[in-house]
């Protein structure tokens, strides 16, 4: 059996802030891929650059932000050179994006039910939005569809309205879904559902998955595969078992025995030295400051991706032989 | 159902409200009034008032009675419609016929310049917000500054001067009043209402312009550009809804510019209106005239505080 169709290619992605001369960078580098079907988890700290790659893909950054890759093919068609009105037809239908924030994600003068009217009229095939709608709510686990459509956002918890958004982008059917942190600011028992729910419908609508996240634990249950950000740049990737059980890089190990130390409730908890999110350093690798491991060499020229096992790469010096 | 029985039980909160406002405004007024210098005998009777013609007038208008007799005098008159007559200004004319015939000039003027804030304000704001940091961003919000800053009644001038005296293409003085003809009180009424106007577009268009920049970059547009809706789409439903939320509230909030701008800019343009009719019995201590004038104003503003309130409500379902 042959492997499925890659649907997104990233090569070479790289996003700064500002203006010219002045800008900063916040992705710098980033080369991955999906597969039809798959879901790769984009994990790191705040700050790593994971929800500005998340944005950068939709072409969503604000206007003082630049962006640019050497390859970035969505189905083999190439997504780079689109005018931003040829982009706006495969926004939504084909690469669409779940937020952080559901109360936010909803325009508070209108109802529910218009913003999924909205979202069904988008993909424009259909009848009869409302008994679409309806299906749909219930779909994704809300009992009374009728009262939901009928409210105002305001009139609606988080959990609820995070369903809700998670229904519009059902309805658009995409084959590729960019959930930036979904489950953010709920609590655990919502958290569980929606996430639930998440691979549910991915698998219904066969879609691909890029999941954004900071926990370690939910992408290891979501994810096919994880990719882990450090200062702009993937610094490890590969299969979820791979990557969580046999972590290559300094900092994904770090992160690993952190979040272990978390679960076990340990008195002291295992801490990585340094602060996240200071100055990148011009030459080098930009964990160096930060890592135990530190060779004379990590400082002098950066570490490129090295293969470290079967489809798992690692950006270390530690692992280049 | 149950949105008409709200709306119903507004509008019932909104007139007790405004007829409590009225009252304390009529309140006000009177004793303000009383409380000046100045004596409507003299001003009717001039230098050839006698100690014995002042009383006779005194004692014709009852101003001798106690203070508190004659506001409730006043008061149960004008509750019932009744304003009296005027002491001074047109002497035992009826009030109710002499605010009557110069309220329709006043009310047509008024309504004009907000239509004109309205407008530039709109198109103002918009094209600001939307080419925000660019130089036609800059010049519009220079010019709101300008507008904010110019006193009415140099702006008055200015205009006279540039568009009357110099360019010719509006009369400098007189109205013609809307119920005669209509085009000629829109053409003749012309500056009076951008003079009115100004500083309340230059309001609007900041407003306007602060509130589309704020809903610009809220999430929900994010969103709304991720589910690939077009961008007229995103503006109109998305951003220029919600920045009507703010916008209106400042027009409810700046309604009294309307008030201080017909006092005087009527009087420089020469409409027979109410401000004028004002400006006219205050200088010739025509006390119930004044008083008549004052409360038609404040009504107005009540009034159009309330509209703006109802349209609030229908527009942020957060306040419902």
């Amino acid at each position: 059996m042959s492997a499925p169709a890659i649907l997104l290619e990233v090569e070479d992605l790289h996003t700064s802030f500002g203006i010219k001369g002045r800008r900063t960078p916040a992705v710098r580098g980033v080369s991955f891929m999906i597969r039809e079907g798959e879901a790769l988890g984009l994990i790191g700290e705040s700050g790593s650059g994971k929800t500005v790659t998340g944005l950068s893909l939709l072409r969503l950054l604000p206007e003082h932000a630049h962006m640019d890759a050497t390859v970035l093919n969505y189905r083999g068609r190439d997504v780079l050179g689109m005018s931003d009105e040829a982009f706006r037809a495969i926004r939504g239908v084909d690469l669409a994006m779940i937020f952080q924030d559901p109360v936010g994600s909803f325009n508070p003068a209108k109802r529910i039910g218009w913003h999924l009217e909205q979202a069904i009229l988008r993909r424009g095939d259909t009848q009869d939005w409302h008994a679409e709608a309806e299906a749909i709510l219930a779909d994704v686990g809300i009992r009374a569809p009728e009262r939901v459509l009928g409210s105002y956002p305001h009139q609606l918890s988080g959990g609820m309205l995070q369903r809700a958004l998670l229904a519009m982008i059902i309805a658009l059917r995409p084959s590729l879904i960019i959930a930036d942190e979904p489950t953010t600011n709920l609590d655990n028992l919502v958290e569980r559902q929606i996430l639930e729910l998440i691979r549910t419908h991915q698998r219904k609508l066969g879609a691909s998955v890029l999941f954004i996240t900071h926990d370690l634990a939910i992408a290891g249950e979501i994810c096919d595969r994880i990719a882990v950000m450090y200062a702009g740049q993937i610094i490890e990737i590969g299969p979820t078992r791979e990557v969580l059980e046999r972590p290559k890089h300094p900092y994904a190990a770090g992160l690993l025995a952190t979040s272990a130390s978390l679960d076990r409730g340990d008195a002291e908890l295992h801490e990585l030295p340094g602060e996240p999110g200071g100055a990148i350093p011009v030459r080098g690798c930009a964990f160096a400051p930060r890592c135990a491991q530190a060779m004379a060499a990590c400082s002098e020229r950066s570490p490129p991706l090295v293969v470290v096992g079967p489809d798992h790469l690692a950006r270390c010096l530690l692992h280049e032989h | 159902m149950r949105e008409l029985i709200s709306l119903l039980a507004r509008v019932a909160q909104g007139a007790g409200a405004i007829l409590l406002l009225a009252l304390l405004g009529a309140a006000a007024v009177f004793f303000a009034m009383r409380a000046g210098h100045g004596d409507p005998a003299l001003a009717v009777l001039g230098d050839m008032a006698t100690p014995e013609t002042i009383a006779a007038f005194r004692l014709k208008w009852q101003l001798n009675d106690p203070l508190l007799v004659q506001f409730w005098r006043w008061l149960s008159g004008a509750l019932i419609g009744d304003f009296g007559a005027s002491m001074v200004v047109a002497t035992g004319e009826p009030i109710v016929k002499l605010v009557g015939s110069r309220l329709p000039n006043t009310l047509f003027v008024g309504a004009y310049a907000l239509a004109l804030a309205l407008v530039i304000s709109l198109i103002a704001g918009t094209i600001s917000a939307l080419r925000h940091g660019k130089l036609i961003d800059s010049a519009s919000t220079s010019l709101a500054v300008l507008g904010i800053s110019m006193p009415d009644f140099w702006l008055s001038y200015a205009l006279i001067y540039a568009l009357a005296l110099g360019l010719g293409i509006f009369p400098s003085y007189g109205f013609t009043t809307p119920s005669l003809s209509l085009a000629g009180a829109l053409y003749s009424g012309f500056l009076p209402a951008l003079a009115i106007a100004a500083p309340m577009a230059a309001a609007f268009t900041r407003i306007l312009r602060t509130a589309l920049l704020e809903t610009l970059f809220r999430d929900h547009v994010r969103v709304a550009r991720s589910l690939g809706h077009s961008e007229n789409f995103i503006f109109l439903h998305h951003v220029f809804r919600n920045a009507l939320i703010p916008y209106v509230t400042v027009i409810g909030l700046q309604v009294r510019y309307l008030l201080g701008g017909t006092v005087v800019v009527e009087r420089i343009f020469g409409v027979n209106g109410v401000g004028s009719l004002m400006v006219d019995a205050a200088f010739a201590r025509d006390y119930p005239l004044v008083q008549a004038c004052a409360l038609v104003f404040l009504a107005c503003v009540l009034l159009v505080n309330f509209a703006v309130d109802l349209i609030c409500t229908r527009l942020d379902p957060r306040r419902a």
